[in-house]
């Protein structure tokens, strides 16, 4: 999953690029609304936290210009003025969920992971396909009820290919939410991922998780 | 109460007219009264003349003709009346018309004088008397007193009749005049009722300003009202904004030293209460804001616009299904289209967004809100279908940071900042149970 923050403080800003890249997203920073915008137009995140006091271009007007140009990933506005005026106005404007500073780490990760799921159409936390089940809130993948061990990598292919069931993903999506904005696209690492999931969810090649479509991508094809 | 202007003017320009038709009346009445009796003297004096002049001498004796030349002298009770005596108050002659005619005494008057006198003679007489010296070519000069006398039965009842036909026009233009007095009244003292109806619009919420429609000498007035209610608004705002600031403020670094606490390595227990103390920084900023910013409620009801409900109550509902979008929750806004509050809307969408709020997290599917209205109060229910809140703990629930359900995140401060707020208003919360099964949240909220 691909995360965009954008906080004008610079040390709480670091505070959730830590936190949320060791929740397994790749994230981009931006510290003031004018370069919000410019990462939130150019790269497909899958979610975005936007500080509503930001310099330049405030977080209301970002989140318009967002949702007028149909970048429609879900966002998390973090406030630090808890009075509703706000919060109805920053959800008016666009966003989709709000949290009022200071805020738990925790509480702001459980509330992405609900949002991400929400925006592909999942309400439960347990993505489910087939025989596999993956628990967006332990990250913990079971085949056959058999628990299975992924690398980081590994488990971001496989929850956003969950999260997107049926639809042919191109290695340039998948490239782009997973890895940040400076990852080199060209090189092959994508195509041993994949091969390294089929391998671990399917060991004796007997159903086919992930297909391939020669020049289109990949998809996710248990029901 | 002082009297109003009006009643002040009313009395005032009344007694007014009163006084200067009456006195205007008393001086013609009088001019009249004594213009006809002068004219009456006048002609008491004439007639005196010509007896004078018909006069005639009998040896040295005053004789008057039996027959006058003035008819009226001739006939019996015709009015006016002439009598001659002598000095010693002895009658020498009198006109045939006063045959009949009872005079009580006769007054001496000098020689040479006229003397009027008002006389009862069976009926209300002017008397003139003169006395004269009747002096004869030969003989001795005697002395006479001659009385002419006139009836002013008629003179009278030419007064009174002048009289009533007086204060009878008298009473009509005063009445006339009263009426217009008070048209103009109700003309000139139009604009400061315009003024007391707007100014009424504005508390009640159909107006933000003072028109400016209004005569030069109201309108430093009003001009100064709409400067006062327009600068309220933006010291309110200033206010407002001021403390907005210093929460964001304060709440960023609070949010940096809560991400601190968990990466410092600390030990747990310390952690623990570093992240105990910062959650009471917290709440302490939270409330003492909310209760700064409730303060300034309903400190001057003109300044505040009114707002209308129902749009405010679809926004919040509209926000909130996006934010609990997991749960489906459906909303039903029973709110009237014309319902408004006087109240600033962000204390109003602090009040009904905590306690929606705390609806959507209690209910299993279904919230509703309706508000009804009297002369008195206005008051707004939000009902659930979720757990409802035990008897037990309706009276605890409200308190500070109490909760009855904790179950949901959140600093479980909602409900109280919303009392504060609806106290800020003299209004009233209540807790109950809603026929939707769960909880009913009340708010009365007085209309004046």
């Amino acid at each position: 999953m691909r995360a965009l923050i954008v906080e004008d403080e610079p040390q709480l800003r670091q505070q959730l690029a830590d936190a949320i890249s060791d929740a397994g997203y790749s994230i981009d920073q931006a510290a003031d609304g004018q370069e919000g915008l410019y990462y939130g137009q150019e790269y497909p995140y899958d979610i975005a936290i936007i500080d509503l006091g930001l310099p330049k271009l405030n977080g209301i007007e970002l989140i318009q210009r967002l949702r007028e140009q149909k970048h429609n990933y879900p966002i998390l506005i973090l406030t630090a003025r808890a009075n509703w005026q706000d919060k109805v106005e920053g959800l008016e404007a666009g966003a989709d969920d709000y949290l009022v500073k200071p805020f738990h780490m925790e509480e702001l990760l459980a509330r992405l992971n609900a949002l991400i799921r929400r925006a592909a159409g999942q309400a439960n936390p347990v993505l489910s396909a087939g025989y596999i089940q993956l628990d967006t809130r332990t990250q913990q993948v079971l085949a056959r009820k058999q628990a299975i061990n992924l690398t980081a990598y590994e488990y971001k292919i496989l929850e956003y290919l969950m999260l997107n069931p049926q639809k042919v993903v191109s290695k340039t999506e998948l490239t782009e939410h997973i890895y940040a904005q400076d990852y080199d696209r060209d090189s092959n690492v994508i195509e041993v991922l994949i091969g390294r999931l089929r391998k671990k969810l399917d060991p004796h090649n007997q159903e086919n998780p992930i297909t391939t479509l020669r020049g289109r991508g990949y998809q996710l094809s248990l029901n | 109460m002082a009297p109003s202007i009006r009643k002040r003017l009313l009395v005032s320009l009344t007694l007014f007219i009163i006084l200067s038709l009456g006195l205007s009346g008393y001086a013609l009445d009088h001019a009249f009264r004594h213009s006809a009796e002068t004219a009456l003297v006048e002609k008491l004096k004439a007639h005196f003349y010509s007896l004078l002049a018909a006069s005639d001498d009998d040896n040295g004796k005053l004789v008057m003709p039996e027959q006058l030349s003035d008819p009226l002298f001739n006939q019996l009770d015709s009015g006016l009346y002439a009598i001659i005596s002598t000095a010693e108050q002895q009658e020498t002659w009198r006109s045939p018309s006063a045959v009949s005619l009872n005079i009580p005494t006769l007054p001496k008057t000098d020689t040479g004088q006229f003397r009027l006198q008002h006389l009862n003679a069976g009926g209300p007489v002017l008397m003139l008397s003169y006395g004269i010296i009747w002096e004869p070519e030969e003989g001795i000069e005697r002395h006479y007193q001659v009385y002419v006398l006139q009836s002013t039965q008629t003179l009278l009842s030419e007064i009174a009749e002048f009289r009533a036909s007086l204060w009878r026009w008298f009473c009509g233009i005063a009445i006339l005049l009263i009426a217009l007095q008070g048209i103009i009244m109700h003309w000139a003292l139009a604009p400061l009722r315009r003024l007391a109806k707007e100014i009424q619009a504005i508390e009640s919420g159909q107006k933000e300003q003072l028109s400016d429609r209004y005569p030069a000498e109201l309108t430093t007035v009003t001009h100064n009202l709409n400067v006062l209610i327009k600068n309220e608004r933006h010291q309110r705002q200033r206010y407002r904004d001021t403390l907005a600031d210093l929460a964001h403020s304060l709440k960023t670094p609070l949010a940096i030293l809560r991400g601190l606490t968990l990466k410092s390595g600390n030990r747990e227990e310390d952690q623990q209460s570093l992240s105990e103390q910062l959650a009471r920084m917290d709440e302490i900023v939270s409330h003492q804001l909310q209760r700064a910013s409730a303060k300034t409620g309903r400190s001057n009801p003109l300044s505040i616009p009114p707002v209308r409900l129902k749009p405010l109550a679809d926004k919040l509902l509209r926000t909130l299904s996006k934010v609990y979008a997991d749960k489906a929750v459906e909303t039903v806004n029973n709110i009237a289209d014309n319902f408004n509050y006087r109240a600033d809307e962000r204390d109003l969408l602090e009040v009904l967004g905590n306690l929606l709020d705390n609806a959507f997290k209690a209910c299993n599917r279904h919230v509703s809100i309706t508000a009804q209205s009297d002369q008195r109060q206005l008051v707004i229910s939000i009902n659930d279908d979720g757990g409802g809140i035990p008897e037990a703990q309706l009276s605890q629930v409200l308190g500070r940071g109490n909760r009855a359900d904790t179950r949901h995140p959140g600093q479980g401060l909602g409900l109280t900042v919303a009392q504060d707020i609806i106290q800020s208003y003299h209004g009233k919360l209540t807790l109950g149970r809603s026929r939707l099964g769960g909880a009913q949240v009340q708010v009365e909220l007085p209309l004046t």
